[in-house]
């Protein structure tokens, strides 16, 4: 058993052994094997997908397409590892594998394979593990696939279906980088396979003139081919822009839908047309496809077309190189608007991309001088790029002139770096291109994939037949590429090189409709081993990479010729090019077609960029040479829809000066006969040399008849190379008799070079006309009416006369604007939109009708254009403004009446309406009529004056009056209309008032009556005297007034006040009462006697009350006491004496005896006690003397607060008593620390506005304990300002804080506090500038104890602030002047002068 | 006629003394006027000198307070007297700050 096992075994490993072998001698064969399918359910919990991009579908009959599938592992991360293989497999009836098929990055190409017999494939395998695909990675793998040579096909993907079809995968197998290697462990992809359209339609969108100005059309043309083997009806085309708002559909699609033959039968291809209109500038690009329900076709874009007057195309050519090969970049510039433009130069260009870029040439040409209406210029730089493979570049860049203005960023196509670059040139040829001599195709071939390449193998498309070919390397003269059967061999094309291959051939294709080719090259390292053909399987061992090449036979032939064919590069001479549009297939002209011209090559300046063949097919454009100083070529290309051809041009290279005529600077550009005409224009030096100009430089244009303006140059001038002048010619006049038109002239420069003595002189033509009689326009502009209110209508009229030599064409306003602060809609015109024709010398008018909508000025400005009607240039009248317009506010009425409050029966009084106008618009004849009353008891007098207002502008006021008279008393009101007539629009205008209530009384009337009392006094005393008036009239009675009293009877009292009570107003029935202080003086009897006057308040008369006498009052002899008490000082500290006075005086007439005073009642007893006094205590006093009672008061030693002394005398009146009323002294304050405040002033306690006095704060402590002094305050009087601290006992902080207005506050610098014992003292003396206002200022200090508030004691040490008076004596023996004066401002004033003796 | 004519020769003579009476009254009273108009001219043209000095330094005193530094602050301390020569006479001047009216 065990040796039968271990035979078996043996044999076993034999055999396992003998197989691994022949794999690992297949495997030598291929690199890579193509997977095998095994069943998916290996692949466990592994899982993909793949889905084929939006862009991935072919057109039938193409030969070559682009299909791109991305590949996601979407596993878990427990699947058998990254995927590491990946083949793709197609039906090979449809498709074969493109050997120019690159891999994403980081991938290879191990197989194509089309060996035929079903099969079709690519196998990608990753670099590396990193590389691989892992779980959640996608990658994208883009398919060169070609059209099947299978069967009929002939390399073009199969057309013999009627409708578009919908193709798949054949087969998608991957593998897992853990699986063991040839295994056959590959697995199938299980799930959908991804589909894409093979389309039957192809449509192509060509936007024709490649550039516009707004308002210009734009025709988009497409051009639409079944490519179905079926004919195709009710084809329907879906056209798109971007971006929108640039243009509109103005007609088209023309037609709407189109039928088409099978695919290779006449009628296949068709076109279909749009028009748009440029709204805006810009650059917008068409994208269009086509449908029916059974075909459709891929979308196709245009090339954008830049909108505006002034703009620019960029294009980089090719889109494919190596690293190090030149592309290059051109700039077309268009001129879209009507006047020349120049001189015109570009910016430096940028570079868009990952490449890097050498500039290998200046812009050619730099400048250029002129750029005439509607036609285009181009500019050409070469660069070299290097980068990385796959990198991708780009360029932008603008064109600009003289004034500023530049394009748009114009952005070119962008290219991409490749290993391998091939490109042909032509790309595209028309049917029916010659091909006797045989035709030649040239490759330009580049290498930097860092293999030699020793043989390049052609694969011609079908029915291309090839005589031969010869080829070079770039650098290398000598070495030669020979062709035999398909083959270059001869060279080697080390990388880095480029080679150029020319085929010629017998003949090509005619394909009546546009037919795109592949020219497949494999790149080979041997020139034994590579293999050739379709079927060749990649790797082979030798052979390294390949590249199509596409290119295209167009349905139209565009043949170009040239006259002549040489031309000087000088800027300004020119050869007519000539192209010829043509059905390729059968050589039949196509007339209408549009076609477009540009150049290559060293630039020059096209006529124009645009034009429509004519029935002969025949368009014609003038090119104008550029400059250059040595030998050039220029291309010339013309294209018609996808077809294009091309002339090339011999440019002779110029040397000197070469002063041109700068584009769009010709001033004036038009003159009338007749009229002195002085020209100016810039020139530029585009030549190798400087010159300088004299004043024989000449301008001159002539006409049929031999008439000639000729002027020459004002003065002479330098021109050095590459420099723009402004050239200015004298003032000629230009003929009456010249022949009105258009002219274009010539310039004849005179200068010398480097000898003032040898002139050089160079015509050169002025390429913008100057037009001779010409229309003109004068504009005027009327608007009517002058004034208007808001809402009413304003006619507008332009006249508008043609004031020129010829007819005036198409004669249009412009749009009007309005101005001024008042507003205005349109509500209609212009009428007529437009004049047609002007003829000279007659006027149009146009009307436009607004309505007012807002007040204030308004103004109308505007101009006429037309066309002149011999040149077409555009004429254009100068601004008219029309008159001014005032839009006022409608007029607008109110009234309100004035009538006196009240009047008395028998007044005649005034009734005022006061009528406002609270429009802009005036009133007119304003009228008030008779106003209507509300009673009876007033009759009309007169009125209303004036009779009527004849004008009332807005806003002003005017008045009318009527007089009434007052019957009877009573209430009465009036009610008024006025009405008035607007000026502006005649409208009537009312406005009604009614009065206030008037009231119509008694007149008034005053009686007084007088009062004394009391009616027995004794001599000393007081009697009041009482004057009672009282109105008895209904009027008010104002300024009630009494009379001085008179005394009367035989005793005497004499005024001691009075009258108290201020002249008064006394209403109606009212009172009000008067009063004097009489003090008795005499005995005997005494009376009063006096009368009042006032004011009648409703008419103003005086109104006299009757005299009227008092009562009589007895006066007898006595004694009469008055005392007061002052006390002394008003301030004092603790422990401090106070001395009270009471001063008493004897006023009656009889002595008084035995006065004493009574005792003192103190308002805070607490505080005072009572020390001696009162001394004396008793007095007497004989009439009118007086004596004086003192007490002596101490302070108590703990007790602050403030009291007053009260108390009056006693004495005796023969016997009688008699007392004074009681008094109260003046308050006394005790404070704990007594604070006073001193003054020293420069005068006294006087100073001048500005100067400085010192105050000082003294502070003693009056208690009997310690008193802690936190601060110490002071109040400036407004308008001090502090100056500085000068003493300070305490050391407080040197400058004070500034709290509240006014404050400030020294703090005890310690931060503690100043600590004072009793009795002692503490100061602190500072300056202020006392205010500039004389006055008398007081001061407020204060202190602050540790925690106690604040302390204050105002009305201290008062300076008066005054300007200094000086009395000045000047004295000379006894002649002594005395003059007094005062000192203001530095300025004397005299106030007293006197001379004595 | 030549008795008479000796005869009138003697009242020629009264006429003639009475005649230069008069003049030596006329002519004394012009001289005094003459002396005396001379001597109240002196008068009057002194009075006008001292008049003109006294002025002159009232003026002295107020250049003084408005331009002379520390004046007024002298001033302001006191009574300040001076004298100074002016027209050939000695002009006393006393400049007094004064309390402002109120």
């Amino acid at each position: 058993m065990l040796l039968k096992y271990s035979t078996f075994w043996k044999w076993s490993w034999v055999f396992i052994g003998a197989i691994l072998i022949s794999l690992a001698a297949l495997a030598s064969l291929h690199p890579a094997r193509p997977l095998q399918a095994q069943p998916s359910s290996q692949a466990g919990n592994c899982e993909y997908e793949i889905a084929a991009t939006a862009d991935s579908a072919v057109t039938m009959g193409d030969m070559a397409g682009i299909l791109t599938f991305v590949i996601t592992n979407t596993s878990g991360s427990n699947c058998n590892g990254p995927i590491d293989y990946i083949q793709l497999d197609f039906d090979a009836s449809i498709y074969e594998l493109s050997n120019a098929t690159s891999a994403p990055d980081g991938w290879r190409i191990d197989e194509i394979w089309n060996a035929g017999g079903g099969q079709a494939y690519v196998l990608y395998g990753a670099n590396s593990t990193t590389e691989a695909l892992s779980p959640g990675e996608s990658r994208k793998f883009s398919v060169r696939v070609k059209g099947t040579t299978q069967g009929n096909n002939n390399g073009r993907f199969p057309n013999d279906t009627a409708q578009d079809e919908e193709d798949t995968l054949a087969e998608l197998l991957i593998r897992y980088e853990n699986f063991a290697p040839n295994t056959n462990d590959e697995e199938t992809y299980a799930g959908n396979l991804p589909t894409w359209l093979r389309h039957g339609l192809a449509v192509q969108v060509i936007a024709s003139p490649p550039s516009v100005a707004v308002g210009d059309s734009i025709t988009v043309t497409m051009m639409v081919d079944n490519r179905s083997d079926t004919a195709q009806d009710d084809i329907y085309r879906t056209l798109t822009y971007t971006p929108t708002g640039l243009v509109t559909l103005t007609s088209g699609p023309t037609p709407i839908t189109i039928g088409l033959t099978a695919a290779g039968i006449e009628g296949a291809s068709k076109l279909v047309t749009h028009t748009f209109e440029a709204l805006a500038e810009g650059a917008v690009q068409f994208f269009g496809s086509a449908t029916n329900d059974a075909v459709s076709s891929r979308s196709a874009a245009s090339r954008q077309v830049p909108i505006g007057d002034f703009t620019a195309q960029m294009e980089v050519t090719p889109e494919q190189i190596v690293a190090g090969q030149d592309v290059t970049v051109r700039m077309r510039v268009y001129n879209n608007g009507n006047s020349s433009l120049g001189p015109i130069e570009t910016s430096p260009l940028n570079l868009v991309g990952e490449t890097t870029a050498l500039a290998a040439s200046d812009p050619e040409p730099k400048k250029v001088a002129s750029l005439p209406p509607g036609s285009t210029t181009t500019f050409e730089w070469t660069y070299t790029l290097t980068g990385t493979v796959d990198s991708t570049y780009a360029f932008t860049g603008t064109a600009s002139i003289k004034n500023g203005q530049s394009t748009d960023i114009a952005s070119s196509n962008t290219g991409r770096l490749t290993q391998y670059s091939a490109y042909v040139t032509p790309r595209r040829v028309g049917a029916g291109t010659p091909t006797s001599p045989d035709l030649p195709l040239v490759f330009n071939l580049a290498n930097v994939g860092g293999v030699d390449l020793k043989k390049i193998i052609f694969t011609l498309p079908d029915n291309f037949n090839a005589s031969g070919g010869i080829g070079s390397i770039e650098g290398d003269p000598s070495c030669t590429w020979t062709y035999d059967t398909g083959e270059f061999t001869g060279c080697t094309l080390v990388s880095g090189e480029t080679a150029v291959l020319t085929l010629t051939f017998s003949s090509i294709p005619e394909p009546a409709v546009d037919s795109n080719y592949s020219f497949s090259l494999n790149l080979c390292s041997d020139t034994q081993k590579c293999l050739s053909g379709g079927q060749n399987q990649r790797p082979d061992e030798n052979w390294e990479a390949a590249v199509d090449v596409p290119f295209t036979i167009t349905r139209y032939r565009i043949e170009v010729a040239a006259t002549p064919l040489t031309l000087a590069a000088d800027g300004f001479s020119t050869s007519v090019i000539t192209a010829t549009v043509l059905e390729g297939a059968i050589d039949s002209p196509v007339p209408n077609a549009q076609v477009v011209f540009g150049s290559t090559g060293t630039q020059g300046t096209l006529s124009r960029y645009g034009g429509t063949t004519n029935a002969n097919g025949v368009i014609s454009v003038t090119f104008t040479a550029p400059v250059s100083f040595i030998d050039s070529q220029a291309t010339i290309l013309a294209e018609y829809l996808t077809s294009e051809g091309q002339v090339t041009l011999n440019l002779l290279g110029t040397d000197g000066p070469n002063p041109l005529y700068v584009g769009g600077t010709l001033d004036p550009v038009a003159g009338q006969p007749g009229n002195d005409l002085s020209l100016s224009l810039d020139t530029i030096n585009l030549g190798s040399k400087p010159i300088t100009l004299t004043a024989g430089t000449q301008i001159s244009f002539t006409d049929n008849s031999g008439h000639t303006y000729s002027a020459a140059l004002s003065s002479g001038t330098d021109l050095p190379t590459n420099t723009t002048r402004s050239l200015t010619f004298n003032s000629v006049l230009l003929p009456s008799d010249f022949t009105p038109g258009a002219y274009y002239p010539t310039l004849i420069f005179t200068g010398w070079i480097t000898d003032p003595t040898v002139l050089h002189t160079y015509e050169r033509p002025v390429n913008d006309p100057f037009s001779v009689g010409i229309a003109a326009l004068e504009a005027t502009l009327v608007a009517a009416p002058d004034y208007l209110n808001i809402g009413q209508p304003i006619t507008v009229t332009m006249m508008v006369t043609n004031t020129g030599v010829n007819t005036a064409n198409n004669i249009n306003p412009t749009l009007l604007t309005i101005g001024g602060s008042g507003g205005a809609a349109l509500a209609t015109g212009p009428t007529p939109t437009s004049v047609t024709t002007l003829i000279s010398g007659t006027t149009t008018a146009f009307t436009w009708h607004y309505t007012a909508t807002n007040a204030g000025p308004v103004t109308w400005n505007g101009a006429a254009e037309a066309l002149d009607s011999t040149t077409g240039i555009n004429v254009s009248s100068s601004s008219a403004t029309s008159n001014e317009v005032i839009i006022t506010k409608p007029a607008a009425l109110s009234a309100a009446f004035s009538t006196p409050t009240a009047v008395n029966v028998g007044q005649t009084f005034p009734i005022t309406l006061t009528v406002m106008n609270n429009g802009d618009a005036a009133a007119q004849n304003l009228t008030a009529g008779t106003l209507d009353m509300s009673e009876s008891g007033a009759s009309y007098n007169s009125g209303p004056t004036p009779n009527a207002a004849p004008w009332l502008s807005g806003g002003n006021t005017t008045i009318f009056i009527w007089t009434y008279h007052a019957d009877s008393t009573g209430t009465v009101s009036w009610t008024g209309t006025v009405t008035g007539t607007d000026v502006n629009d005649s409208r009537i205008v009312t406005a009604t008032a009614t009065s206030p209530n008037m009231l119509i009384e008694e007149p008034a009337a005053l009686l007084c009556t007088l009062n004394a009392a009391p009616v027995s006094v004794g001599t000393g005393r007081l009697v009041t005297v009482t004057m009672t008036l009282t109105n008895t009239g209904e009027a008010t009675a104002r300024d009630a007034t009494p009379a001085g009293l008179s005394l009367g009877g035989n005793g005497t009292a004499n005024l001691v006040a009075g009258p108290t009570g201020a002249p008064s107003a006394i209403s109606g029935g009212g009172t009000t009462q008067f009063t004097w202080i009489y003090q008795a003086s005499a005995a005997g009897t005494v009376n009063w006697t006096g009368d009042a006057t006032g004011t009648d308040g409703n008419d103003g008369t005086t109104v006299n009350a009757p005299s009227c006498t008092s009562n009589n009052i007895t006066v007898t002899d006595a004694a009469f006491l008055i005392s007061s008490i002052t006390a002394r000082p008003e301030a004092v500290g603790q422990n401090h004496t106070v001395t009270v006075t009471m001063h008493i005086t004897n006023t009656g007439s009889n002595p008084a005896t035995s006065i004493t005073p009574s005792a003192l009642a103190l308002s805070n007893s607490a505080l005072f006690s009572l020390v001696s006094g009162p001394a004396p205590a008793s007095t007497d006093l004989t009439a009118g003397d007086n004596a004086t009672f003192t007490w002596v008061y101490q302070s108590a030693n703990n007790q602050t607060g403030t009291n007053t002394w009260t108390g009056n005398a006693t004495g005796s009146d023969a016997g009688t008593p008699t007392n004074s009323l009681s008094t109260t002294s003046n308050p006394v304050t005790v404070y704990e620390v007594l604070i006073n405040k001193s003054l020293q002033a420069p005068f006294y306690a006087t100073a001048a506005p500005g100067e400085f006095v010192t105050y000082t704060i003294t502070l003693e402590n009056t208690s009997s304990g310690n008193a802690k002094l936190i601060t110490i305050t002071d109040r400036l009087p407004s308008g001090f300002a502090y100056g500085e601290k000068i003493t300070d006992s305490c050391h407080f902080d040197s400058t004070p804080t500034s709290g509240e207005t006014g404050l400030l506050t020294w703090t005890y610098a310690g931060n503690n506090n100043c600590s004072l014992n009793s009795g002692a003292t503490a100061t602190l003396s500072f300056t202020a500038t006392v205010a500039s206002t004389p006055n008398r200022y007081c001061n407020t200090a204060g202190y602050m104890l540790k925690n106690k508030p604040l302390i204050e004691r105002s009305d201290l040490a008062c300076v008066t602030v005054a300007w200094p008076e000086y009395e000045i004596i000047s004295q000379i023996g006894s002649l002594t002047i005395i003059a007094t004066v005062r000192i203001i401002n530095g300025q004397p004033t005299i106030l007293s002068w006197e001379i004595q003796p | 006629m030549s008795a008479k004519l000796y005869n009138e020769r003697g009242t020629t003579l009264v006429i003639a003394l009475v005649i230069m009476g008069v003049a030596v009254l006329l002519i004394g009273a012009f001289l005094y006027y003459v002396s005396t108009s001379q001597r109240v001219t002196t008068a009057v043209k002194a009075e006008l000198t001292d008049h003109y000095s006294a002025d002159a330094g009232v003026e002295h005193a107020l250049w003084r307070l408005t331009n002379e530094s520390g004046f007024t602050q002298t001033v302001a301390s006191g009574p300040q007297s001076y004298t100074l020569e002016i027209n050939g006479e000695s002009v006393a001047i006393t400049v007094t700050r004064v309390t402002p009216a109120p």
